[in-house]
């Protein structure tokens, strides 16, 4: 996992945490559960939303870290110039990652979001650097320096993943390697316009254009259309 | 918008590269910091037996960012100038994402963020080709002011002498170079964009390993860009580019008889009859076409 701070935010979305995981095998079942969630009553559900507090990104719709976090960027942005459009940070990850300046949120959501046949997944969390910064009268344990509680809340987080997603963590330097849809991204993306050869992108520097102009894409939807 | 915007807050961070009338240009060290990377604690444990898995923690190494801040005209209504701070991000980024997709080597954009007249992008680790062929940085002479120690004249004179020399380290010759900047400038022109201010500050030579040449030429500052396929557009385009050859590099017109040689061959014999036709033209009577008031 890694954990990015960025501490121009907001202290509640200045942490931003990523996992990759690949060879997913419980996709159907994290979905079902999300489903299940978003309606579920009482301390239950609360419970069951805050396991499932994260954005779960269809990891083959993802080429580089850029492009991730570019779509994040844009999501914090929009939250603190209070302009989100859809209900949480997380679910304005995934609409930030879709080409449309007017996306609606359930195609954003297939194309981006988890599915049953997911195979490589990514986690997003954007919260607060750690759980307890805000009052320390909650243990006994003497006050931490806030490296130490940052540490301790990233381990839980990144321990909490992985009881949560049954697959391989891996570095998100892996992302490239692995088994990235080309073919529905340059749809997407309208890249099918730029001159190149084939469907899928057989040179590093192709994907370095794609990629270039996908990060890009993402980057300038605001002021696209 | 308030000062608290964390987009405004990056410029505090960032080191001022240049002042214009329009924009200020930053260098922000770091966009994404370093991130702390972890592993599940059941994985530590294994990682722990065997060795390798802990060789897969490699990270993106924070990259730096430039940023172009259209700084609010207190000179203009507000309104007005909110409204031409828009558009001219927007066709900025546009322009730039049009050059990505034509496969022309330009810098990506990263953020923008129209409220606070923020645009950050990919920042070029290279050096202008003014500063290859010897010219010095942009507003070296002219500024004297931002020289305030001799350290940043040390500075400046390795940096320059590393410009000077890169060439020789690359392993090109100038020629090599003037045809590069002409072919880009041909694929800019079929790609039916109008660079619109083209002078060797704006056009920066970077070491690129995975390519065979092992560099390309990254064009930049695209604020006064436009679309268009009319010969007299591109015309003007290049002899903008002639002048400023022609007044930065005095002793360069046999260079630059180079990149317009490549340029025609790139354009293709039909289209370079149009436009060397019209720049005859443009020659003989300056970059305006009209001779009003």
């Amino acid at each position: 996992m890694e954990s990015y701070h960025l501490s121009h935010f907001p202290v509640d979305h200045s942490s931003v945490h990523l996992a990759f995981f690949k060879n997913v095998t419980n996709s159907a079942d994290l979905r079902k559960r999300l489903v299940a969630a978003a309606t579920m009553e009482g301390e239950e559900g609360d419970r069951e939303r805050d396991l499932l507090d994260y954005a779960f990104v269809e990891a083959n719709m993802i080429v580089d870290r850029e492009q991730l976090l570019t779509a994040i960027y844009s999501a914090l942005q929009a939250a603190s110039s209070g302009s989100l459009k859809t209900k949480t940070l997380h679910s304005e990850v995934l609409l930030s990652l879709h080409p449309s300046a007017t996306p609606q949120i359930n195609e954003a959501l297939r194309k981006f979001g988890i599915s049953a046949t997911t195979k490589n997944l990514i986690l997003v969390r954007i919260g607060p650097p750690s759980s307890c910064s805000t009052t320390s009268t909650s243990t006994s344990s003497p006050p931490s320096s806030d490296e130490d509680a940052k540490a301790e809340h990233e381990q839980k987080l990144v321990d909490a993943m992985s009881d949560l997603v049954e697959g391989e963590m891996t570095s998100l330097s892996q992302l490239r390697e692995s088994d990235v849809d080309w073919k529905g991204l340059k749809k997407l993306y309208k890249l099918n316009e730029m001159n190149l050869p084939s469907n899928a992108p057989s040179t590093e520097t192709e994907k370095d254009m794609l990629a270039a102009v996908i990060t890009s894409t993402i980057a300038t939807k605001t002021v696209a259309g | 918008m308030s000062q608290t915007s964390p987009t405004l807050q990056l410029i505090e961070r960032a080191e001022l590269i240049k002042q214009g009338a329009e924009a200020r240009v930053y260098k922000l060290p770091v966009y994404f910091p370093e991130p702390s990377i972890r592993w599940p604690s059941k994985l530590r444990k294994l990682a722990e037996e065997t060795p390798q898995a802990s060789s897969s923690t490699q990270s993106s190494s924070p990259t730096p960012l430039l940023l172009k801040h259209r700084f609010p005209k207190t000179y203009r209504h507000p309104h007005l100038d909110s409204l031409l701070t828009r558009q001219r991000i927007q066709s900025e980024s546009r322009s730039l994402l049009r050059c990505l997709k034509a496969g022309i080597t330009v810098p990506l954009l990263r953020m923008v963020d129209v409220e606070a007249g923020m645009v950050g992008m990919e920042w070029i680790d290279g050096w202008s080709v003014r500063e290859v062929l010897g010219g010095g940085a942009e507003g070296e002479e002219a500024d004297p002011e931002l020289e305030d120690e001799g350290e940043v004249d040390e500075e400046k004179a390795r940096r320059r002498k590393e410009a000077e020399g890169a060439l020789a380290s690359l392993g090109i010759t100038i020629e090599q170079l003037m045809t590069s900047i002409g072919k880009t400038l041909s694929t800019l022109h079929l790609a039916q964009i109008i660079h619109g201010d083209l002078t060797t500050s704006n056009m920066m030579l970077r070491p690129a390993p995975t390519r065979s040449a092992g560099y390309e030429i990254v064009l930049i500052d695209f604020g006064l860009s436009s679309h268009s396929n009319v010969p007299e557009n591109l015309a003007v385009d290049l002899y903008v580019l002639e002048r400023a050859f022609a007044s930065t590099h005095p002793t360069s017109e046999r260079w630059y008889q180079g990149v317009l040689d490549a340029y025609a061959k790139g354009l293709g014999e039909k289209k370079w009859a149009l436009v060397g036709g019209r720049l005859d033209e443009v020659r003989l009577r300056g970059r305006k076409r009209d001779m009003i008031g």
